[in-house]
């Protein structure tokens, strides 16, 4: 059952007083403060979320070739124990969530007994919370490496 | 936010975060947002020939859910600025 709304719902109650919505206040660890013990005010600087010219987002990925580790294992070729995931593609857009769209995908699957084996994915849309790392890949250095040569066991999965 | 703002005064010193999977990455701290995701330049994987899956990758971003540690430089931390810091959060700013 639904508790009733309370009695005063809807009503005004006592005086209303408006006032501005109060800025959340964060403290903040800041080494460049003279002062060390007594609480400060000039340490209690409101939160810029980012600092100007510093780019945390993922706009400079776009339509650059990534390598995107997954936090899943999963057996992608029969016969294979759990292997995990590393795709890579061009990257052609990005969220808050880290949720990626990648273009001419392909799966790169890494085995300890024979070379890496790459599968044709084409467009993938990965959801934010599967990923581990997004990699930016050097398009020189990865086609010097002779992948058919590379011996390496699978990532093992993401434990929380 | 205060672990936010201290990964913060860490911009451009040389860390090493380890990830849930078990691959450690070392690089130049290039930016930290406010869900802790690190991106980092300049990178190289610990113990390269078990982990050759980022030998083409020279940045990266790293989200921030699947870190385990991140290694800081020694000398970068004022403990006492920072343990102070956090009695003040914990007493609500």
């Amino acid at each position: 059952m639904w508790k009733s709304a309370p009695q005063h719902a809807g009503k005004a109650v006592g005086k209303l007083t408006l006032r501005p919505p109060a800025v959340p206040k964060t403290v903040q660890y800041d080494p460049s403060s003279s002062c060390k013990r007594e609480p400060c005010a000039a340490r209690l600087l409101f939160t810029n979320m980012a600092a100007p010219g510093v780019d945390v987002g993922l706009g400079h990925f776009v339509d650059t070739t990534v390598s995107v580790i997954t936090n899943d294992g999963r057996t992608i070729v029969v016969g294979r124990v759990v292997a995990h995931l590393i795709i890579s593609g061009t990257l052609r857009g990005y969220d808050q969530a880290t949720n990626l769209i990648l273009d001419e995908c392909h799966e790169r699957v890494y085995s300890s007994k024979e070379g890496v084996e790459q599968l044709v994915l084409g467009l993938y849309v990965i959801r934010g919370d599967n990923i581990a790392v997004i990699g930016e890949v050097d398009d020189d250095k990865d086609a010097a490496v002779d992948f058919s040569q590379v011996r390496a066991a699978p990532l093992k999965p993401v434990t929380h | 936010m205060l672990f936010y703002s201290y990964f913060k005064t860490l911009v451009g010193k040389e860390v090493t975060v380890e990830l849930k999977n078990d691959l450690a990455i070392t690089g130049t701290l290039h930016s930290v947002d406010q869900y802790l995701n690190i991106k980092l330049n300049s990178i190289r994987v610990v113990n390269e020939q078990k982990y050759p899956h980022m030998l083409s990758v020279r940045n990266c971003f790293v989200r921030g859910s699947v870190v385990r540690y991140v290694q800081l430089p020694p000398g970068s931390v004022d403990v006492e600025l920072l343990h102070d810091a956090t009695r003040r959060e914990a007493r609500g700013g």
